[in-house]
């Protein structure tokens, strides 16, 4: 039983990184029905800009905060340049898939001339384990759950209570119908993409904080996996993609400890394509939904 | 009809999707206070006229004025806030927003009083207040149909446009849409609505045009229309 | 120098090789798929465990068979083709577009995980080396003529690779995989079986995928996981989209610019001292940005996928009586219609026992074509065909009007097989087809249009035309692979006069080499009649042809409908515009709120009361 509980404990921190990453790629899908390839690029920019930051200052909370704001860069300017442009114009959503695709191929190698390819390795000290009730976490891994616990929070009450959160709903819904209550559709995507690159990049710091290294291509691994819980929680619905993220999360850690870590991937593509096949508008669609949606 | 300036006012709108245009050179008046209805038979051009002025389509030529101010070509966004309120055939609520968001997004331009408005709707759709909380999806089609019209009179328009509402309904709840939409009316709404069931919509409309191949082809006040001849053979087809 | 040039060459047969499987996919079947490099990487390894030797621990791996080279060739094409099967079988069973793809990607990431995870399979991340210069010593070469002979062999593959796709794509096979990939509903209403099409094109490519695998050990001689990872593959993908998807010429087009000229110009820039990685880094930069550009501004690209345009003078064809005439039995195939079709029938349908008010309205003597019986289908609550019945003769035109929402078009649907319907039965020449997929009705001789024009749009008007007729025989892929001459050809020369003739009977010649996606929308409809007049059903069903189309056209296709009855095809004709109803059904029947209302010839409905209500409303109190 204590070993169930110890990797029920990593699992929750797996499932926070995880979640993060995941409701930010819903909230692009949902304001713009692209699939964003590229979005674990966002991430990865994240991680080094944390690391540039805290290099300078020495600060982790600047880190985080500098990882947060290069990513809600880094997607309102991908999405401006390309994505904005490619659904106004009507360009198909497969094209615009393939796009993103070449959008992450551009953003990695930008980071290989910049950075170069190897391995970089944060210098935040991760200290030591400590006994958290049945859980072992070490005190980064404690700053990582409750941070993603608090921007979960922040989120659902930007959602559901603020004037721009109705909108992004309207707009995520019905783009037609939210523009003919007079919202401004483009401008309400723009910002989306804004807020959800703020989430992706800080889920990129605390990703690099709890693996230790990272490279250029780190984002992209962690994508699949991100993927797994958007579309099983249901592309473009943040609250079920957030129950998602966390079964998916805890799952893997399960698998990942009683069978081997190195078919993490496997077991994501497994559930990705058991949930595609079975319901592949994701799992809680349809179903009884509490305050989350 | 008064002699006022028209709520809204069309002149030679031609338009469609990107190909050939649909509707030709249409021109039409609509006052505050009255029930304009657009009729004619299937493929005449009317949703797409409806979308036009609505702002969802951009037209090709033509003019569109609001109490007399022109808007031709603007967005749909900021014709919202020039008083125009659309209500769509299909897909014309929220499904995952209770009645109440539904309601507050139709406030969503209003600078304030969205909470006093949602009071007034709830007292000319009853039915509403009773399933303030419940999701819109949840709801039956003319429950739904109720909650578009609400959702469209939350802005207090000057123009009230809606594109089919009874369609798909039962004949109770046709004959309850009708009710509230002479309500409506009678608060000095200018109403513009398209609709399936010819008879009934000329029996209620102040003035109606007939639209056919995506042009204007008669006019009249409603009674009128009823009792021409040419009208039945429109749709049971002598003349064409 | 000379070795320079020869490696590259090599380098890019083998390229040219993958790009031409993976335009089977993308290109002919328009799916993005995205696990197709994952083929290519099976090809290379299954290659190398069977010609090297056993494992030498530490080492692992599976087999080490040391078979000759091209017995392990043959291995590795079948070993890909197997697994595009075990992927295609799950992937394209209901899953297109972003769906598709991301499972594609799902697929080869964990084909990728596995391969270097799971050391026991293919030694892991060291991967496999050994094959060393593959038949040289049986042909005595040594290390100097070797890559010599290398590269002969590859560009003979790839020679032999681009003669058979060259061939496939002109086949008839090519051609239905391409309506496929145009519109899949209508490929459906004329015959093709969507799932298993695009499952042998998938097998096909994955094929040969493997088979471009197998020469790519070679030439690196050893294979791990660094020569595959997921992210440069894109490079593959760039290729035949800057290229032109679609057209064999293009794809090796795009090989030869964004594999070979891309990655050989930056070879020789000066190095940037310090950081070794800027150079194939910009590099990537500019594929990922051509890749977008392209996408955007030139997705067919540079060299678009032709059409095939017809050379023979039109003063050959002689339009009129003979053209009109129904064509000779002995060269239409037409099954014969098997009796009921019990054991066909889907487990959803309920087929309940018709009910005395069901007994359809039966308002002439002629034998009856089409007798539907009690159809029910409702969505969420709201019956849209609700206890619907009616005949339709044989050898006449009936119509079917009512007003918006009478649920004519859902009862089209489920007369087609394209929706099931919850009750009822629909029986079609003596045969049950209710719960039939669309394709197999249309088989059986009922073919239907639909609301929007559904031509193919990047075939020519003549294909259009010829695709209409389903000729198993001829669709058979291997048919359009290996036939001599005659046979492999798309079509018949009597098919092809058959052609040519239906489009002048219906004055399209002159577009017959059009795309048909240029045409205007009358134009469109014209099409879809010549298309009729080819596959010559027993029975048409036209939904709404009138609509979006100028009314002057009208008398074109009234006299193109009256040629279909005297090609021997019945018609139903679902219709709005009732003037043109008057002008070509000899019955017709009345749908209001998914029953029928009325059925006769469209005088006595004129005058009906019922029917006059239902088009112009009832007044409520």
């Amino acid at each position: 039983m204590h070993e169930v509980l110890l990797t029920l404990g990593f699992g929750l921190v797996t499932a926070s990184i995880l979640s993060l990453s995941a409701v930010a790629f819903t909230l692009e899908y949902a304001v713009t029905k692209v699939a964003n390839l590229a979005h674990g690029e966002i991430l990865t920019i994240g991680a080094y800009a944390a690391y540039l930051v805290h290099q300078s200052t020495g600060s982790v909370l600047l880190a985080a905060l500098g990882a947060a704001v290069a990513g809600g860069a880094l997607a309102l300017v991908m999405h401006i340049t390309v994505i904005d442009r490619f659904v106004r114009r009507g360009v198909g959503t497969m094209s615009t898939l393939i796009a993103t695709l070449g959008i992450s191929f551009v953003i990695q190698n930008v980071l290989v001339i910049i950075f170069g390819a190897a391995n970089v390795a944060y210098t935040i000290p991760q200290g030591a384990p400590q006994q958290v009730g049945p859980f072992l976490w070490t005190p980064v891994e404690e700053e990582i759950l409750i941070s993603a616990i608090a921007i979960t929070a922040v989120l659902y009450v930007i959602i559901t209570y603020t004037k721009f959160g109705k909108a992004l709903r309207a707009v995520a819904q019905n783009r037609e119908l939210a523009r003919v209550t007079g919202i401004n559709a483009r401008l309400v995507a723009a910002a989306t993409w804004f807020l959800a690159g703020l989430v992706a990049g800080y889920a990129g710091f605390i990703l690099a904080e709890s693996v230790g290294t990272f490279t250029p291509f780190f984002g992209f691994s962690f994508f699949l996996i991100t993927l797994t819980a958007a579309v099983a929680g249901g592309l473009g619905k943040p609250f079920s993609t957030l129950a998602g993220s966390i079964i998916v999360g805890i799952a893997l850690e399960f698998t990942g400890g009683y069978i081997s870590a190195s078919y993490e991937l496997a077991f994501a593509f497994a559930i990705l394509a058991l949930v595609i096949l079975v319901r592949p508008r994701g799992l809680f669609t349809n179903a009884r939904r509490t305050v989350f949606e | 009809m008064s002699n006022e300036v028209a709520a809204l006012s069309v002149e030679g709108l031609t338009g469609g999707y990107g190909g050939p245009p649909i509707i030709e050179q249409v021109s039409l008046n609509a006052h505050r206070g009255a029930i304009t209805a657009i009729v004619g038979p299937n493929g005449a051009g009317k949703s797409t006229l409806l979308k036009a002025i609505a702002g969802l389509i951009r037209p090709a030529a033509g003019r569109i004025f609001v109490e007399g101010k022109e808007v031709t070509g603007q967005p749909t966004e900021s014709l919202v806030r020039r008083g125009i309120a659309y209500v769509p055939q299909v897909e014309n609520v929220f499904p995952d927003l209770t009645v109440r968001e539904n309601l507050d997004m139709g406030g969503y331009v209003r600078k304030s009083g969205v909470r006093e408005r949602i009071e007034q709707l709830f007292v000319l759709f009853p039915d509403l207040r009773a399933s303030a909380h419940r999701r819109a999806s949840t709801l039956s089609g003319g429950q739904r149909t109720m909650l578009a019209l609400a959702r469209g009179l939350m802005i207090d328009p000057a123009v009230l446009i809606l594109d089919e509402p009874s369609a798909g309904l039962s004949p109770r709840f046709r004959s309850l849409i009708w009710e509230r939409i002479e309500q409506i009316r009678s608060t000095n709404v200018a109403v513009v609505i398209v609709e399936q069931n010819t008879r009934e919509t000329l029996r209620h409309a102040q003035w109606a045009y007939v639209l056919v191949l995506g042009r204007n082809r008669l006019e009249g006040t409603g009674s009128d229309l009823l009792e021409d001849e040419e009208v039945v053979d429109l749709y049971v087809g002598r003349l064409s | 120098m000379i070795q320079y040039f020869v490696s590259i060459l090599t380098e890019g047969a083998i390229f040219g090789i993958m790009a031409l499987g993976l335009n089977v996919i993308w290109g002919w079947s328009g799916d993005f798929d995205l696990s197709y490099y994952g083929y290519v990487a099976l090809g290379a390894y299954m290659t190398l465990v069977l010609t090297i030797g056993q494992p030498t621990p530490p080492a692992e791996y599976i087999l080490g068979l040391q078979l000759p080279y091209l017995v392990a060739l043959l291995g590795a094409m079948l070993s890909s083709a197997l697994l595009g099967l075990i992927i295609g079988l799950i992937a394209l069973r209901h899953l297109r577009g972003i769906y598709f793809s991301i499972v594609t990607l799902g697929a080869v990431y964990v084909l990728y995980v596995m391969a270097g995870q799971y050391v026991p399979l293919f030694d892991g991340y060291n991967g496999l080396f050994g094959l060393y210069n593959p038949m040289g010593a049986a042909l005595g070469l040594d290390f100097y003529t070797y890559p010599y002979f290398f590269l002969g062999f590859s560009l003979l593959i790839f020679i032999l690779v681009f003669i058979f796709m060259a061939r496939v794509s002109g086949s008839r096979f090519g051609l239905a995989l391409r309506t496929l990939r145009e519109d899949e509903s209508a490929a459906a209403a004329f015959g093709r079986d969507i799932y298993q099409l695009k499952l042998k094109a998938y097998v096909l490519g994955a094929a040969c995928g493997g088979l471009a695998g197998g020469l790519f050990a070679a030439y690196l001689s050893a294979f791990n996981p660094s020569a595959w990872s997921p992210i440069e593959a894109i490079v593959l993908y760039s290729a035949v989209l800057v290229g032109g998807r679609g057209n064999i010429k293009g794809v090796i087009l795009g090989v030869a610019i964004m594999i070979v000229f891309i990655q050989e110009s930056t070879r020789f820039l000066p190095g940037v001292p310090g950081y070794p990685a800027i150079i194939p880094a910009a590099r990537e930069i500019v594929i990922g940005a051509v890749l977008v550009l392209f996408i955007r501004f030139r997705p067919q690209g540079l060299l678009p996928e032709r059409r095939y345009v017809d050379r023979a003078p039109r003063d050959r064809v002689q339009p009129g009586v003979d053209a009109l005439s129904p064509p000779a039995s002995g060269t239409l195939d037409r099954p014969a219609l098997p009796p009921l079709l019990a054991t066909e029938v889907a487990p959803e349908t309920q087929v309940r026992e018709p009910l005395a008010q069901d007994r359809p309205v039966v308002s002439t003597s002629l034998p009856a074509i089409l007798v539907v019986t009690g159809l029910y289908k409702h969505f969420g609550g709201v019956a849209a065909v609700d206890g619907c019945s009616f005949q339709a003769p044989k050898g006449q035109v009936t119509g079917l009007i009512g007003p918006n929402g009478a649920g004519k078009s859902t009862a089209i649907d489920l007369i087609s097989g394209f929706k099931l319907p919850d009750a009822g039965t629909i029986v079609f020449e003596d045969a049950a087809i209710q719960g039939l997929p669309p394709h197999r009705i249309s088989r059986l001789g009922l073919i239907r249009t639909f609301q929007t024009p559904r031509e193919w749009p990047a075939l020519t008007v003549l294909e259009n035309v010829i695709m209409a007729r389903w000729d198993p025989k001829r669709e058979a892929l291997w048919r359009g692979m290996v036939g001599p001459g005659r046979v492999q050809r798309a079509t018949s020369k009597a098919e092809l006069d058959l052609a040519r003739a239906i489009l002048a009977e219906l004055a399209l010649d002159k577009v017959s080499n059009e795309r048909a996606g240029n045409l205007s929308g009358g134009q469109k409809r014209l099409v879809e009649f010549a298309r009729i007049r080819m596959a010559a059903p027993q029975l048409v069903i036209l939904d709404e042809p009138m609509g979006g189309v100028n009314p002057v056209l009208g008398e074109r296709m009234a006299v193109a409908i009256e040629g279909f009855i005297a090609a021997g095809t019945s018609v139903i004709i679902v219709e709005h515009n009732l003037p043109f109803i008057e002008r070509v059904a000899q019955h017709v029947i009345v749908m209001s709120q998914g029953a029928v209302i009325a059925a006769g010839p469209f005088e006595s409905l004129r005058s009906n009361q019922s029917v006059i209500d239902a088009y112009l409303g009832e007044v409520t109190a």
